[in-house]
């Protein structure tokens, strides 16, 4: 009696593993392309950081929740926001650094971040020949007009499709607010009264900006 | 350095010897088999069908450092591990290359603050070549890496270097 | 055996060995005195009511304030089902303690754990050696007053 029963489960049993598998033996060989296809990234990956600079407070949130202490943020003076027009005004920013050494892109600097200036962007893929270059200044990159860095691959000439439209998408980001995010840095601009006396940039910001805003 | 290295005076015949050796030595990678920690599982990953080295010709994982010629530090380097992975890659045959997979592997990581028995960095043991940071990076990140090396690869020459 | 028992048997076994038993909570142990160890640990490990066969594991505890280092032997007895531990109070500037290699192989590795990031000297020990740690470390990492080192054979340490 329990000699059947056993040969019973046990085809019912390899039965049931064998249809989780056996579709893959009939399936099409799936090989991630990577180079030439954009790999399949999920939004919730945790890449390398997007930072919006001109509405970052310089509270040092991030740089306390960092588990290894890879950000490093310097600032002139205290900064504030100005919700009317979405902008950080007060002292500036001189150095905003993510030591992508050591970074563990565990999105604990994300969480912490009051006005969501920092997020975790979706590349994934920067390698580099030297140490000093995974140190990343996003005031500079600001200055350039970057969200986030430029790996060293998606810089060179002749790239496949989906990776130049990665490039273009982290290059026109935000263009609107290219003014307001090279002045981070520079004092005169941040100043309250110069903040008053500098007129807003020609483009409503808050309206047209293509990401989600502070909660 | 090879038998033929830093002798020559730079020209056509070099140059046509630098590109044949350059291409040869791009497309067959042979890494070898050193996992150390975490990140190892996303280098056999890499590895295996769906992301599949092969494809680079970096497919075929060497057990033994004599038939490799790619180092991929793959994990946390213990001090104690600090001298077996020197030693490991000294026995590898030139031209060799290292790359530093991973935070661990590059500064330390997760061990970069407190940790008195991780090396912090693995550059201060082995010349790295290539950093891939994350934690872990995901494969295409190491492929990408690999693609950065093979363009370091096809920049060497054979030729007498200005130094010397 | 629930651990109530197993102390009143070690009780009329060992009498005064025993320096304090804690029969509730959630880890039940006797404390032992570092000599009578060994006698505890045979009658643990023969007893045919007890039969501790399974070692699981020796934890080393630095206590700066009380200048003493607890061992604690956590034992299993696998066709019983019943466990217990042992604990064992050593001097902090020279802890030294019976190895029970004899009694549970197991303990071997154990305690070469316990050297390497404690201190502890185990007696009669057949190898003991650091486990973890490379043979040339100075120090015991895990002691609560270790300086962490700078360097390791030209290794900066110190980011």
């Amino acid at each position: 009696m329990y000699y059947f029963r056993n040969i019973c489960q046990a085809i019912r049993t390899v039965a049931a593993g064998l249809r989780v598998t056996l579709p893959y033996h009939f399936a099409r060989t799936v090989v991630v392309q990577y180079p030439e296809v954009e790999p399949t990234v999920q939004g919730r990956y945790r890449g390398f950081h997007a930072y919006q600079i001109e509405r970052c407070i310089g509270c040092e949130a991030c740089a306390k929740a960092c588990p290894v202490g890879c950000i490093h943020v310097g600032k002139s003076g205290p900064r504030k926001m100005d919700k009317s027009r979405d902008l950080a005004v007060g002292g500036a920013l001189t150095e905003y650094q993510i030591d992508y050494n050591t970074c563990l892109f565990c999105g604990l600097c994300t969480e912490v971040c009051p006005t969501a200036c920092l997020r975790m962007g979706s590349l994934h893929d920067s390698s580099c020949y030297r140490r000093q270059d995974l140190v990343v200044d996003f005031v500079r990159l600001a200055k350039e007009g970057r969200r986030t860095l430029l790996p060293i691959w998606l810089a060179k000439a002749n790239l496949p499709g989906w990776a130049a439209r990665v490039r273009d998408y982290w290059r026109n980001l935000d263009r609107d607010r290219r003014e307001w995010m090279a002045r981070a840095d520079d004092p005169r601009y941040c100043g309250e009264l110069a903040q008053a006396a500098v007129p807003p940039p020609a483009a409503p910001p808050a309206a047209s900006r293509p990401q989600e805003g502070a909660a | 350095m090879g038998l033929i290295e830093g002798i020559f005076e730079p020209g056509l015949i070099v140059t046509s010897v630098d590109w044949v050796l350059n291409w040869s030595r791009q497309r067959s990678i042979f890494p070898m088999t050193f996992g150390i920690a975490c990140c190892a599982i996303e280098m056999m990953a890499a590895g295996a069908a769906r992301f599949d080295l092969d494809r680079f010709g970096a497919g075929a994982f060497r057990a033994t450092p004599r038939q490799a010629d790619l180092m991929i530090v793959a994990g946390t380097v213990t001090c104690k591990m600090a001298e077996r992975l020197r030693r490991l890659w000294e026995q590898m045959a030139e031209p060799r290359f290292v790359i530093a997979m991973g935070a661990c592997a590059i500064s330390g990581g997760p061990y970069h603050l407190h940790a008195y028995h991780v090396v912090k960095g693995v550059d201060q043991i082995v010349p790295v070549d290539v950093y891939i940071p994350g934690c872990p990076p995901r494969p295409e990140a190491l492929i990408e890496g690999l693609l950065r090396l093979q363009d370091k690869i096809s920049t060497r020459t054979i030729a007498k270097q200005a130094q010397g | 055996m629930n651990s109530t028992e197993i102390i009143q048997l070690l009780q009329q076994q060992q009498g005064p060995a025993l320096a304090a038993a804690v029969a509730d909570g959630l880890h039940p142990h006797v404390v032992v005195p570092a000599d009578r160890l060994m006698a505890v640990a045979t009658v643990l490990r023969t007893d045919w009511r007890l039969r501790f066969d399974l070692l699981r594991c020796i934890s080393a505890i630095d206590w700066p304030a009380k200048n003493t280092i607890e061992l604690s032997y956590d034992l299993l007895a696998t066709a019983r089902g019943h466990s217990f531990a042992v604990k064992v109070l050593l001097d902090r500037a020279n802890p030294r303690v019976e190895s029970l290699r004899g009694i549970w192989p197991a303990a071997e590795w154990h305690e070469r754990e316990a050297f390497d990031l404690m201190g502890v000297t185990f007696l009669h020990h057949p190898d003991l050696r650091r486990i973890l740690l490379p043979e040339d470390w100075v120090g015991h990492p895990l002691r609560k007053d270790y300086q962490y080192p700078t360097e390791y054979q030209g290794l900066q340490l110190n980011p």
